[in-house]
């Protein structure tokens, strides 16, 4: 009798399977919700960022807790194409006049309406296509908005990317305190792609 | 027989084109106020079809809410367009007025110069004295009662097309104590306009969240339409919205619509978007 241990998945077929994942943007127009642990965000942003620019989208980001500026820079660092983003900023008002046309500043986190327009301004902005929408992330705006308030925002949102022709990305947490409000606006998403805990040794 | 047939042909073509661009051209100058609206842009996504010519607008909402903004943006785009426009003012100078326009970058001086735009100050206790009188002391003249100061500014140009009263709520203040004579008074102020083909603009304080808004009554009923600018408090933030709560005749979108007031741009109205917070969740 041959007993056959059963092969853990290494860490190529981890990598495989994110990959995977996220293929499903190379068609239409879907929307996602990506749910991160916190030590896994960054890789699983990189991942959706690579996999948009092999389909040479442009689009929008949406930053809740680091200024454009410094997202440059870091995405810079991983090889990233910043050219094709336009920013939406909630964290540092952009000096000058220098890439005024690239961030759209937002003065508030409670400010959902004046959020909704700057996503509006930022896509007519944008002539080339397909269209991407990355918000990163919900559980920042959770601590400004009340569910209620955010939930009709994101379902007013998603409903304009699918009009407009837009991929939608939204990162949260996979955490208990983020697991209710997921769980009430899970029929939001087209998919909803739970990313395992980073371990060391993965890609 | 073949030639005459072919002659008359171009006969009929020829007649049925001259009189279909006759129809165009009335069309297009009962448009006046559709074309004005461009001037703010996303307002005429708020309205469907063409809006008459002497239609009457009720501009209402709290301190701050952009009123005059919205009315002086219109009136400067109908000037542009060869209109002449009558900006009456009750509470602002003329020159404070034009400073405010230059804060959203318009210049109004050569539309002025041309006569096609022209701003007054008129004294409101003035207005409440003379229309007092009027009613009261039966004063026979050739105005119509309560309404000197107007057709007085109109007998020197008969030509004004629209004209805009900031704001009413001035004289209703006045009024308080006697509210019917200023109602006898809205009354005929509208009559007057919708009679002598000219778009009026109303401006009037009210509240400036939706949940708070009442509708008064007079100038609500009498006006055919009435648009409601928000300021809309949202935690430590406050969002601008427009509102059409009423057209008379006239097919609306029937939503809280978010707005922006920008210097350097004036007001923009984003008929595609919603306004969110907790007063639109309740």
């Amino acid at each position: 009798m041959v007993v056959r241990s059963k092969k853990k998945p290494g860490p190529k077929s981890k990598k495989s399977k994110l990959d995977s994942d996220f293929k499903i943007l190379s068609s239409g127009s879907p929307v996602l919700l990506v749910l991160t642990s916190g030590d896994n965000q960054d890789k699983s942003l990189e991942r959706v960022l690579k996999t948009l620019e092999s389909l040479k989208a442009h689009g929008v980001f949406i930053t809740t807790t680091k200024s454009s500026s410094k997202l440059t820079k870091e995405f810079k660092k991983r090889g990233l194409d910043t050219s094709r983003l336009i920013f939406i900023d909630f964290v540092k008002k952009p000096e000058g006049h220098k890439d005024m046309n690239r961030r759209i500043y937002v003065n508030s986190l409670s400010n959902l309406t004046e959020l909704s327009i700057a996503i509006s301004q930022a896509l007519d902005t944008l002539k080339e296509k397909p269209k991407f929408l990355i918000l990163h992330s919900i559980p920042t705006l959770h601590l400004y908005n009340k569910p209620e308030v955010l939930a009709r925002f994101l379902n007013f949102i998603i409903s304009k990317l699918r009009e407009w022709n837009v991929k939608g990305v939204f990162f949260s947490l996979a955490t208990p305190q983020e697991g209710e409000f997921t769980e009430r606006t899970k029929e939001f998403y087209d998919k909803i792609i739970k990313v395992k805990k980073h371990r060391k040794g993965e890609g | 027989m073949c030639w005459k047939n072919l002659l008359l042909v171009s006969f009929i073509l020829f007649f049925s084109t001259v009189s279909m661009k006759k129809k165009q051209n009335k069309s297009e100058s009962t448009g006046i106020l559709n074309k004005a609206f461009l001037g703010v842009p996303g307002l005429s996504k708020l309205f469907e079809g063409n809006i008459k010519k002497n239609v009457s607008f009720l501009i209402s909402g709290g301190s701050g809410c952009g009123k005059t903004i919205f009315c002086l943006q219109i009136v400067y785009n109908a000037a542009k367009l060869g209109h002449k426009c009558l900006y009456i003012s009750l509470e602002e100078s003329p020159e404070k007025l034009v400073s405010y326009m230059h804060v959203f970058g318009w210049s109004p001086e050569e539309l002025i110069k041309k006569g096609l735009f022209k701003i007054v100050r008129i004294n409101p206790f003035e207005v409440a004295k003379s229309i007092e009188r009027s009613y009261h002391e039966l004063v026979r003249d050739k105005y119509m009662p309560g309404l000197k100061h107007i057709q007085k500014l109109l007998e020197s140009d008969p030509t004004v097309e629209i004209v805009v009263i900031d704001s009413i709520s001035v004289v209703e203040a006045i009024f308080l104590s006697k509210k019917e004579l200023y109602r006898l008074h809205l009354q005929q102020l509208f009559e007057f306009f919708e009679k002598n083909n000219i778009a009026l603009f109303v401006v009037s304080e009210s509240e400036a969240s939706p949940l708070e808004y009442v509708a008064r009554g007079v100038e609500e009923f009498l006006a055919d339409i009435v648009v409601l600018l928000y300021n809309v408090r949202q935690g430590d933030i406050r969002t601008s919205a427009i509102e059409v709560f009423k057209a008379r005749g006239i097919k609306h979108l029937k939503k809280i619509i978010p707005m922006h007031i920008e210097s350097g741009k004036g007001i923009t109205i984003f008929p595609r978007l919603k306004v969110f917070g907790e007063e639109f969740t309740r």
